[in-house]
């Protein structure tokens, strides 16, 4: 799926870890992790919001387009 | 709604492995009884018997047989010529004797038959009758023969025996995956992946198991039983000349089953589908 979460890259920035954005935003770390690694299939609005509010940042850090070429390409597929 | 709960988690699970264990079990003595010919019970001294009790006198087989049998007057053919036979003792001794052999055109020479019973409609129990009223057979209809052999030769056994091993190899597999089925509803993995496999094998089960009886028939449907009751004594003249094919277990609501198993299979496969969604959806 060519759409890459970079919720990495906004922690490293916010100097934050996993587990913190998890209690703060009130899912699990599993859930969290599932996000982070891209292999969740959705996110709801809810928690986008909560993710975006508590990192101080646009959906648009968080979530990113990539055509399949580079994605591959990136990810070794 | 309480006792339905308590009972399905108790017995009913419970009860479809012990089924499908039994049923397993009995084919593998059939299939003994296939390959090595001894008999698939065991009779103590006492008179106790091991096994499948339907085959004691032989392989239970229903034959479709529909002819209507004519008013009959049990004839006795002497020497002299045929005479009425009014003396209901000879009659019956006439008819015992007569209902002792069967010929059986594809289990000939090397078949013995311990026993048969008729299932007659409309009339008497013959053999079983021990009134005066064996004179007379009228308005007999014939629905159906369920004769007991027991062939020496593999492939009359292999005739005889496969679609009912098939028949209790099939209980036995859906009866284990009903189980494993309602277990895994029970303990809340309805939408399992391997639910929806179930299903599907259970549908795709009934569908060949339909299919291969379908053509052992048509194959088998080249051949007709012949039942003549043939006298010991020659001067018995017989009344009674039936024919008729094994009765086999399948149809199409056999097929109609699997096909229903297998919409379910894709119903649940589609919900497994939306729960494995709606887990990823964070």
């Amino acid at each position: 799926m060519p759409i890459v979460v970079n919720l990495d890259v906004m922690l490293a920035r916010r100097k934050m870890s996993l587990t913190e954005l998890s209690e703060r935003v009130g899912i699990t770390i599993a859930n969290m992790s599932i996000l982070k690694s891209g292999k969740a299939k959705a996110v709801r609005f809810s928690t986008l919001e909560e993710i975006c509010r508590i990192l101080e940042c646009q959906p648009g850090d968080i979530l990113e387009y990539m055509d399949d070429a580079d994605y591959n390409k990136l990810f070794n597929k | 709604m309480k006792f339905i709960n308590w009972w399905t988690n108790n017995y009913t699970i419970g009860g479809l492995y012990l089924v499908s264990i039994l049923t397993f079990i009995f084919s593998l003595i059939l299939l003994g009884s296939l390959l090595f010919g001894y008999h698939p019970n065991y009779k103590t001294k006492g008179g106790f018997v091991f096994g499948i009790a339907d085959f004691e006198k032989g392989i239970p087989l229903d034959l479709q047989i529909s002819s209507l049998i004519p008013d009959t007057s049990i004839s006795l053919a002497t020497q002299k010529g045929i005479i009425s036979g009014d003396d209901p003792a000879k009659i019956r001794e006439y008819l015992n004797d007569q209902l002792k052999i069967i010929n059986n055109r594809l289990v000939t020479s090397d078949t013995t038959t311990l026993h048969y019973r008729l299932i007659p409609w409309n009339s008497k129990e013959i053999l079983d009758d021990t009134s005066n009223y064996l004179g007379k057979i009228s308005n007999m209809k014939i629905k159906g023969v369920s004769v007991h052999i027991q062939p020496e030769n593999f492939m009359s056994r292999l005739i005889l025996i496969f679609p009912i091993i098939l028949q209790m190899l099939l209980i036995a597999f859906c009866s284990w995956r009903l189980g494993a089925f309602l277990h895994f509803i029970q303990n809340d993995y309805s939408f399992d992946k391997s639910n929806y496999k179930r299903l599907r094998n259970i549908g795709w089960g009934l569908i060949v198991y339909n299919l291969v009886l379908f053509t052992f028939d048509f194959l088998l449907s080249r051949f007709t039983i012949i039942i003549s009751t043939q006298s010991t004594n020659n001067n018995f003249q017989s009344p009674l000349h039936l024919s008729g094919n094994p009765d086999l277990h399948y149809g199409y609501l056999y097929f109609l089953g699997g096909c229903i198993f297998l919409i379910l299979a894709s119903a649940f496969n589609k919900g497994h589908q939306l729960q494995n969604e709606q887990d990823l959806t964070i």
